[in-house]
């Protein structure tokens, strides 16, 4: 069955408009792998937005390892979105880069991105989560990641955008009926269970 | 019939160049196959937005293979290469069990075109050298090959990184192509 074919235009294109919201998030201008600046390519099961050159070496990791897709050029599934609005580059480093010495020379960014994603080698040992910001928190939690709990009404919401955001998606789910649940994390970090 | 009608056409029409397009979805290895018949080595990939194109001979044929982005939006283009095809080559991920399904719809859309009626289509099923790939057996059920009736057609196992399989599938084209065009 080809669950794309369920996501409508409008659909489609409000995918595309949440995409690009995110994407203006400061932690989101820059390539969650190398910092370079304006990303336009995806992780979708990392959650992540990278560069051009970074999605290269991500495709290369394999499908188990990350899902690459186009911010712009790609259908994205209703859980996709959802997924990255929750994790995001911030959220994510915290915990791919728990460990990783600051000023880190990234030099060599594909094996920089094998050790960090394939080796999970700067992956908090003692599995603490670490905080990652309250304001993201908040909106993955209570909009996002729980399909099956929202109902359709009646949610107070702290801004419009979210609100918007949110009846997006519900519109979204109704019409495609795949479980949010698809989308894994190849070992899900125990820090981000409220996300999957 | 109909493998028999497209190698009819090419008798009746030889050509000094035959056209290959390769299709896909994204990350599949199409572009990674193209360089590895073109240079015999392993090329850094980045996606490929528009197209890539290049010259091989193999067998004194001559072939002229483009390589087309496979991200959504861009697999609505692919139709506007379609004009002049002899074959097309579908590379297929075969660890992407999730979207093997996307595969068979596209590959069902573009058998529908008319511009494709007499081109023969070699399935690559790359990827062969990770665990957990799907066989050639599995991926010609998942895309209901033995449906089609219109086109000659042909699965190979491949592995575009080591090269494994690639030129088996060229050969299998080369042998529907009349051998080498008159000049």
């Amino acid at each position: 069955m080809n669950e794309k074919a369920n996501v409508s235009k409008e659909l489609n294109a409000r995918h595309r408009k949440i995409l690009e919201g995110l994407l203006k998030l400061p932690e989101n201008r820059e390539c969650a792998d190398c910092k370079a600046k304006g990303p336009r390519w995806a992780s979708v099961n990392l959650g992540i937005f990278i560069c051009m050159q970074c999605s290269g070496i991500h495709r290369s990791l394999g499908v188990h390892i990350s899902k690459v897709r186009s911010a712009t050029l790609d259908t994205w599934l209703p859980e996709q979105v959802a997924f990255i609005h929750s994790m995001g580059n911030e959220r994510a480093n915290s915990y791919w880069e728990a460990d990783l010495p600051p000023n880190y020379d990234r030099v060599g960014i594909e094996n920089f991105i094998r050790a960090k994603y394939e080796e999970k080698r700067w992956v908090s040992k003692d599995g603490k989560p670490q905080s990652p910001s309250s304001v993201r928190d908040e909106r993955s939690s209570l909009h996002w990641q729980r399909p099956a709990e929202r109902s359709g009404h009646g949610h107070t919401s702290s801004s419009e955008n979210l609100f918007e955001e949110r009846k997006n998606f519900q519109v979204s789910s109704s019409k495609n009926s795949a479980p949010a649940t698809r989308i894994s994390l190849p070992v899900p970090p125990r820090a981000f269970e409220q996300v999957c | 019939m109909g493998a028999f009608a497209s190698r009819f056409w090419f008798m009746l029409f030889p050509a000094n160049e035959y056209k290959i397009v390769v299709v896909g979805l994204d990350n599949a290895g199409k572009t990674t196959t193209l360089y590895k018949l073109h240079l015999g080595e392993v090329v850094t990939t980045h996606p490929t937005v528009g197209s890539n194109v290049e010259e091989l001979v193999y067998k004194n044929i001559r072939f002229e293979v483009w390589d087309l982005g496979g991200q959504d939006r861009l697999r609505t283009s692919w139709a506007t290469y379609y004009r002049g095809t002899h074959a097309v080559i579908a590379v297929i991920d075969s660890t992407d069990r999730d979207r093997i399904s996307i595969m068979k719809d596209e590959l069902f859309m573009l058998l529908g075109h008319d511009d494709l009626q007499h081109s023969v289509i070699l399935v690559f099923a790359n990827k062969q050298d990770l665990k957990d790939a799907m066989t050639p057996a599995e991926i010609t059920d998942a895309l209901s090959l033995h449906s089609i009736k219109n086109h000659d057609w042909h699965i190979q196992a491949c592995c575009a990184l080591t090269g494994d399989g690639l030129y088996d599938g060229l050969g299998w084209i080369a042998q529907r192509v009349p051998g080498k065009a008159p000049s």
